[in-house]
């Protein structure tokens, strides 16, 4: 390969030039050794720790999301028994969430929800989650959540129909993540304790440790 | 090397649909190709879209990883630079941060020290080479590659003709290219 030929592939390989569509198999080699060379400079700026929910956006449209998981949904509906055990804890949530109301209420438009989301067995709080319906965006607040080491903990909605939990992902160890939630009041956030990662099967593999309830708080 | 080989385990998982070993992937790689994607949209939404726009991309290539391609993390953020190029120029982008060249030597000044120690002799000869450019022509070349500048961006950075541009650039890189050795040569 000449200089010149070699240079025209380094300048698509930065992205100066379009790939052309007939790129020919040497063309795509010398490219691919300029790409080779230049991408560890990718690696060097600091990390920054993308918004929450973005897996489960990217496994939405790859058609990998956690709908019609067989046995875990019959597991998952002995939950849905279980929760409304959860009334106490989900009128705790209630009164937090009157509480939160009073400082977010802000000049309404389109209605917002919180859901406060308890220790089933104490209501201590531990997630709370603030969906403005106007603009899309969901704030997601850990409280104190730590998991155990080697594990992780799961946030799902579930939705009073019946129908299986939708991970929306593993909580991450930030302090407050934005991302899109889509819930109705009604639904349920719940929180599984989950192997490091999540679930690998995409259902809840344990009861709720946490769960609270979606209300509408204007 | 400390993570290459779980990350190219991960890879190979990722190419046989293992599910798990995808979110293991993403948790492991995300921040890197986060910082890759902001830096290029300088706008978080659209930085997310490319993000995830990688990810689609991570999940149906892994198949096509191999070790000729580099180290795993940094194929990945190959990916994700070519996602965000392709969302800006369709798109546009959010405004400049800093003025021209600052970011290039805060890229050195601010590397994740890890990624200086997995990017080895290869990273090591870059630096020394583009070190070894004139700033004007480094700084450029460094903008279009960090930042996905096109010509036209960076001649109006520079406020000069994007055909001197074009020159400035094509110059650095054959200045680059022996001072790497010309490897392409050998493929």
């Amino acid at each position: 390969m000449t200089e010149e030929r070699d240079l025209d592939a380094a300048e698509r390989a930065l992205g100066l030039d379009p790939i052309p569509p007939g790129e020919t198999a040497e063309e795509a080699a010398a490219r691919i050794a300029w790409e080779v060379r230049f991408a560890p400079l990718l690696t060097l700026p600091a990390p920054v720790e993308p918004p929450f929910g973005a897996l489960e956006e990217v496994e939405r449209r790859l058609g990998l999301d956690h709908a019609a998981m067989g046995a875990e949904i019959v597991e998952f509906s002995s939950l849905r028994r279980r929760m409304r055990g959860w009334r106490a804890a989900a009128l705790t949530s209630m009164a937090a969430a009157a509480a939160l109301a009073l400082w977010v209420a802000t000049p309404a438009e389109a209605p917002r929800y919180v859901a406060v989301v308890t220790a089933a067995e104490d209501g201590r709080a531990a997630l709370i989650v603030d969906i403005d319906t106007g603009t899309g965006a969901a704030t997601v607040v850990p409280v104190g959540l730590r998991a155990p080491q080697g594990s992780d903990y799961e946030l799902w909605r579930v939705t009073p129909d019946g129908s299986a939990p939708i991970s929306l992902g593993v909580l991450p160890r930030d302090p407050s993540l934005r991302r899109s939630i889509a819930a109705d009041p009604g639904d349920v956030f719940a929180i599984s304790l989950e192997p490091a990662g999540g679930s690998p099967t995409g259902a809840p593999t344990t009861a709720p440790v946490f769960t609270g309830e979606v209300v509408r708080v204007r | 090397m400390s993570n290459a080989p779980d990350l190219r385990r991960l890879l190979v998982a990722t190419a046989k649909s293992d599910r798990a070993a995808f979110r293991a992937l993403y948790e492991a790689s995300s921040a890197k190709l986060f910082a890759v994607t902001l830096r290029i949209c300088r706008d978080r939404a659209v930085a997310e879209d490319a993000l995830q726009d990688a990810f689609v991309e991570i999940w149906r290539k892994a198949g096509a990883y191999s070790a000729e391609r580099g180290a795993p993390l940094a194929w990945m953020a190959v990916i994700a630079r070519n996602r965000s190029i392709d969302l800006v120029r369709r798109r546009g982008r959010g405004p400049a941060w800093g003025g021209g060249g600052d970011e290039e030597q805060a890229l050195w000044e601010e590397a994740d020290p890890r990624a200086l120690e997995d990017g080895g002799a290869e990273l090591m000869a870059l630096r020394a080479c583009l070190e070894g450019l004139e700033p004007s022509k480094r700084e450029m070349i460094l903008s279009a590659y960090m930042e996905g500048y096109s010509r036209e961006e960076l001649a109006e950075r520079a406020k000069a003709p994007v055909g001197t541009i074009k020159t400035w650039l094509r110059r650095g890189l054959a200045e680059l290219r022996q001072c790497l050795g010309g490897r392409s040569e050998e493929q």
